[in-house]
């Protein structure tokens, strides 16, 4: 439950933030002259904020686009990421966020049209798909009911003709998908991991099998899917775990309509995993083998023991292995670019 | 570590009441100031205006262990045009009237009171034509504080003390620590709440001795803070296993140390539910 909205100063009449205040009739609204004065200031706990996060109503100014780091797209020319939130209600420990923002306040960009408008014009300036990942530094359903954001973005790019929008999720706030006509320019991409994976380090997500249920409805509704395996988290036995986790997936999940599958290893850039230490010193997960890579720590479960390769392999009993999309891995293997134009 | 809660107020009338309810004593060691403490608590009796507020957080974190984990409430009375005389608020924002500079306390656990925005003045002030509370300590105390702890631990709580400059002449001493007294035993419970929620999410790392390699090595500074982390890692993925291991009788020099350590860790897998700090 949110009991403080901070706004800025700017947007306090803005429409969107108006109904957002007005659904939280007992918060305490406190206006700022930029979210950066809350958000980006030092002396915050991530972890403590965690606990009680407030939301921060904002407007986006440009750049609101930006250009995806290489190795996280799904194979096409023209990869962008923007984010209308920032963090997310969930607390995998995991999350390169805590170690990315100051804060776990979320802080929403009430200025939806700006993004829809500058995304637009990117488009236009590329004749091939250009693929929009919203789902960066947030989840992108989670805060549906809250935020609208899949109702509105999924319809105002559907005008856009080569506009694809990822939406990633591990939630199940599906109602906004289920009531708009699907369109082949969205995909609907859940994040999934082995149950004993979520129930130990993804706090506060839906188990395994409502995400799965929450999938297959999307996926009969007529939209596309795709499985999000990343971050691959480094287990023992994991031969055995990947193999009963990839059944009881695509028992629900029908494999061949499935647009795209995503698999990575657990990786933070050295200065995010630094803080994310500082602030759970006492979480095994980051204090088990790794590598070192260009400022990346990667996590890997022992020597000789690649816990993405087994996964893989696994994987690849379902779908076919040129389907597979590695995401920045120890040893990624040459896989040649897949163009995932949805057309 | 601990954690130490420290209440500091301007006025002797105001410390009376809190005195009385945290029971505390005073600590004649302190010089300059007048502090009052029991225990892991301690209150500050700093005078009006905000350097001496931000000059009392200063000696605090000064004379205690460097890693304390400071809880910093602001304690006092405020004006305000037309909030109740007598009633509890606690800012949600701290505007320094002269500087402009604007401080954001945050909430990560309910609060006793309702929050309001607070503007700290250099210098007497009745003019209050907003909705806003006033004061001369808060935004000292704010700005000081937060050098020695995160936002979330950093709050001015007020009493309500006068609508008006003509409130103000009526004000005694007896007043204001009646005013304050009527409301210590809601700030005692929050600063129960804060110090539960430090103490849950602000544990320090596992610690295994160290003593017994520092003593056979020379290890440099920036060794030891690697040795530190090795022996955090190692009692959270071996801790089944002897610590250091075999390092006395396979290692010649702290450089040797370190690398045999960190090769032992490279061959330990964590165990999924080992790993569930929540
Ligand atoms: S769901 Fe995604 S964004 Fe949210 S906490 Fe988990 S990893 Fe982070």
């Amino acid at each position: 439950m949110i009991d403080t909205i901070y706004v800025e100063a700017a947007i306090t009449g803005h429409p969107r933030a108006l109904s957002i205040i007005h659904r939280f009739p007992k918060a305490r609204v406190i206006e700022c002259t930029s979210y950066q004065e809350v958000f980006n200031r030092r002396q915050q706990n991530f972890r403590v904020q965690k606990t009680h996060p407030a939301l921060i109503l904002a407007h986006k100014s440009k750049p609101r686009l930006h250009p995806v780091p290489e190795g996280q797209h799904l194979g096409a020319t023209h990869n962008y990421y923007f984010s209308h939130l920032l963090n997310c209600p969930f607390d995998c420990r995991y999350c390169f966020l805590q170690g990315m923002f100051a804060s776990a306040n979320y802080v929403l960009f009430v200025n939806y049209e700006d993004f829809v408008t500058e995304i637009a014009d990117v488009c236009a300036t590329h004749s091939g798909p250009v693929h929009l990942f919203s789902g960066y530094d947030c989840d992108s359903l989670a805060l549906e009911p809250l935020s609208n954001f899949a109702a509105h973005f999924v319809a105002a790019l559907a005008e856009i003709d080569n506009a694809v929008l990822e939406l990633r999720t591990k939630s199940t706030q599906i109602r906004s998908l289920l009531k708009t006509s699907p369109n082949p320019g969205t995909i609907v991409a859940m994040s999934l991991a082995p149950e004993s994976v979520a129930a130990n380090l993804e706090h506060g997500a839906p188990p395994l099998g409502e995400r799965l249920r929450a999938m297959r409805r999307v996926q009969d509704h007529g939209f596309k899917v795709g499985l999000r395996f990343d971050p691959i988290i480094p287990i023992s036995d994991a031969a055995s775990v990947f193999r009963h986790f990839f059944a009881q997936v695509f028992a629900e999940i029908n494999s061949s309509s499935v647009h795209s599958v995503t698999l990575g290893g657990f990786r933070l850039p050295k200065a995010f995993a630094k803080r994310m230490v500082r602030l759970y010193p006492n979480e095994a997960l980051f204090a088990g083998p790794r590598d070192e890579l260009n400022g990346t720590l990667i996590y890997r479960g022992d020597v000789g023991d690649n816990t993405v390769a087994i996964a893989r392999n696994e994987l690849a009993r379902y779908i076919s292995a040129d389907k597979i999309l590695l995401q920045h891995s120890v040893d990624q293997p040459e896989i040649p670019p897949q163009d995932a134009h949805p057309q | 570590m601990h954690t130490l809660t420290n209440l500091i107020v301007a006025l002797p009338s105001e410390a009376a009441p809190l005195i009385d309810n945290f029971r505390l004593s005073r600590c004649t060691k302190a010089r300059g100031l007048k502090v009052y403490g029991r225990d892991n608590i301690r209150l500050v009796i700093a005078g009006v205006g905000k350097i001496a507020a931000a000059a009392a957080v200063g000696y605090i974190a000064g004379t205690e262990p460097a890693d304390a984990r400071h809880i910093w409430i602001n304690i006092g009375i405020a004006g305000h045009a037309t909030l109740p005389k007598g009633s509890l608020a606690i800012a949600h924002r701290i505007i320094d009237r002269a500087t402009g500079a604007t401080f954001y306390p945050a909430f990560a656990c309910p609060v006793p009171c309702d929050s309001y925005s607070l503007t700290c003045h250099d210098a007497p002030n009745t003019a209050y034509a907003d909705a806003e509370m006033h004061d001369m300590e808060s935004s000292g105390f704010f700005a000081t504080a937060s050098r020695f702890s995160s936002v979330e631990f950093i709050h001015s709580i007020k009493v309500i003390s006068d609508n008006s400059a003509r409130d103000i002449g009526l004000l005694t001493r007896e007043i204001i620590s009646e005013m304050i007294g009527v409301h210590a035993a809601t700030v005692k419970s929050f600063a129960a709440r804060l110090e539960c929620l430090a103490d849950s999410h602000l544990a320090p790392g596992i610690a295994l001795p160290l003593e017994a390699l520092l003593a056979r090595w020379h290890f440099t500074a920036t060794q030891q803070s690697q040795l530190r982390d090795i022996a955090r890692r190692w009692a959270l993925v071996r801790a089944d296993h002897e610590w250091p291991g075999d390092a006395f009788a396979r290692c010649k020099s702290s450089r040797d140390v370190i690398s045999h350590l960190n090769a032992e860790l490279e061959q330990t897998p964590i165990q999924l539910s080992s790993s569930a700090e929540s």
